[in-house]
């Protein structure tokens, strides 16, 4: 089984581009459709409710099927599989992470946001030193669980040509046809991948230390 | 000479959905005069210090502080409605204390007041700290300058909450309803503090309150409101003692017999 080892090594990097990237491009996706969500003006509403409809209503692996194949004969160039991989799971992920958001965001009480008024704040001081800090705390839990699933989601890439986990595990299975260690070490390989994820989304939540639940 | 009204509402229109909270408001406040606000649950009270504070915006009329519109400005002889920077402008002529505090969880006691007069006045951050640090001497909490807003009571909560709203130095005070989440003793104890803060300070200050006695000790003058209207508007001692309409009377002997 050692023999697999450096090939697998070789995908778990391209699944954590592939993963990393996708969460840049969902963090993203999703800051910008719940500014157009939480705008006054329809015209911004009604995009980012297509977006996010559009991209939770349907398969990511379909997805990415048609960005890989259909849209490059629209395209004046043909962006590589990994790049195409992480826009599509990307976009995919801040439809669900626009929606885990705006929830942490509504869910900051009225209270605070006359506080910020009567405080005379500006716009942008109320959202950075009231709103986020006080929505980072709701926002995480649920983030990471979503991270999670982008990290799982990622697999779809072997699919489409990205040399990630999936696609060596099924090079190594046909090559060696040992089924039970090659899938088991995709697996292994996988989990250890979201333990890394997981603590880090923990050591985020800890950082933000304020003695959160507390009625103000 | 020409006296300049601290706060002016001329024809206030305000209604919610269906509901009129405000109906053809009228009322002028005098710079450093005490008003309470009475009245019934639901009557538009908090209402009046929301408009005030800018929190809301009326469906119609004026609202002006120290003779200037809030929300209009005049350009090329006409009105027009006012810029956002124009509207913070005014806001910061006015502070607010709020029935539940509203302290930011997120912020120690410290922070709470000095977070305005860092990023709204731009005032350095050692001046900012020792102006809080003075605040909170003056509301008696200077220990808890490092708690966490959730380590207080709910009387220290208010008392910081006073602090911060002061930090800006505002002209006008607005207290909505400050005691009404507390229990009784503390209650006092938070009106004591703004009764000694109403003689030290030239503020311009209205009060919603069901605090009938602490109304008698602050104000200037009381008015009675009720179903988005002024029923009765007159000295402590003319409203409170006297009143001269029946449904005042009501209201007061409800309110004096439940205390």
């Amino acid at each position: 089984m050692l023999h697999m080892l450096p090939m697998m090594l070789r995908g778990a990097l391209v699944t954590g581009e592939v993963t990393a990237g996708a969460i840049v491009v969902a963090s993203v996706a999703a800051s910008c459709a719940v500014a157009m969500r939480l705008s006054t003006l329809a015209a911004l509403d009604w995009p980012a409710r297509v977006y996010i409809e559009l991209f939770r209503g349907t398969s990511a692996l379909i997805q990415l099927f048609w960005a890989f194949y259909a849209l490059p004969l629209v395209l004046p160039f043909r962006p590589s599989p990994i790049i195409t991989a992480i826009v599509v799971l990307g976009l995919n992920g801040g439809a669900y992470g626009a929606e885990i958001l705006r929830g942490a965001l509504l869910s900051v009480p009225r209270g605070q946001h006359d506080a910020a008024t009567a405080l005379n704040f500006s716009a942008t001081t109320k959202v950075f030193r009231v709103v986020l800090p006080q929505a980072w705390p709701l926002l995480l839990p649920p983030m990471a669980n979503l991270f999670i699933d982008m990290l799982k989601n990622s697999a779809l890439a072997g699919l489409v040509q990205v040399t990630d986990i999936t696609f060596n595990a099924q090079i190594l299975q046909e090559s060696t046809l040992r089924n039970a260690e090659v899938y088991g070490l995709a697996l292994v390989i996988y989990f250890i991948m979201a333990l890394v994820l997981a603590g880090f989304m923990r050591l985020l939540e800890r950082r933000m230390k304020f003695p959160v639940g507390a009625r103000i | 000479m020409n006296h300049k009204a601290s706060i002016e509402f001329a024809n206030i229109h305000k209604s919610y959905q269906r509901t009129v909270v405000l109906e053809n408001l009228n009322l002028t406040v005098a710079p450093g005069e005490h008003v309470v606000i009475i009245g019934p649950s639901g009557s538009g009270k908090s209402t009046i210090l929301r408009l005030l504070m800018t929190l809301e915006k009326p469906d119609s009329g004026e609202i002006l502080i120290e003779g200037e519109s809030v929300w209009h400005t005049t350009r090329d002889g006409r009105n027009v409605d006012a810029s956002p920077a124009h509207i913070r402008r005014m806001r910061g002529k006015v502070g607010m204390v709020f029935q539940h505090f509203n302290l930011f969880p997120h912020l120690r006691v410290l922070q709470n007041i000095t977070e305005a007069p860092i990023r709204v006045m731009g005032m350095p951050r050692s001046q900012a700290v020792r102006r809080a640090t003075d605040l909170l001497d003056r509301v008696g909490l200077a220990d808890k300058a490092e708690a966490w807003p959730a380590e207080l009571s709910g009387g220290q909560k208010q008392r910081v909450a006073i602090a911060r709203a002061l930090a800006l130095q505002p002209r006008i005070m607005l207290f909505d309803e400050i005691t009404s989440a507390l229990d009784p003793e503390i209650a006092g104890q938070v009106l004591q503090l703004v009764l000694d803060l109403a003689k030290q300070t030239e503020m311009t200050m209205l009060f919603v309150t069901h605090q009938m006695r602490f109304a008698r000790q602050i104000a200037d003058r009381v008015l009675f409101f009720d179903r988005g209207r002024i029923i009765e508007n007159g000295t402590p001692e003319q409203v409170l003692d006297h009143p001269q309409q029946p449904r005042t009377r009501e209201f007061l002997n409800n309110v004096f017999q439940a205390s």
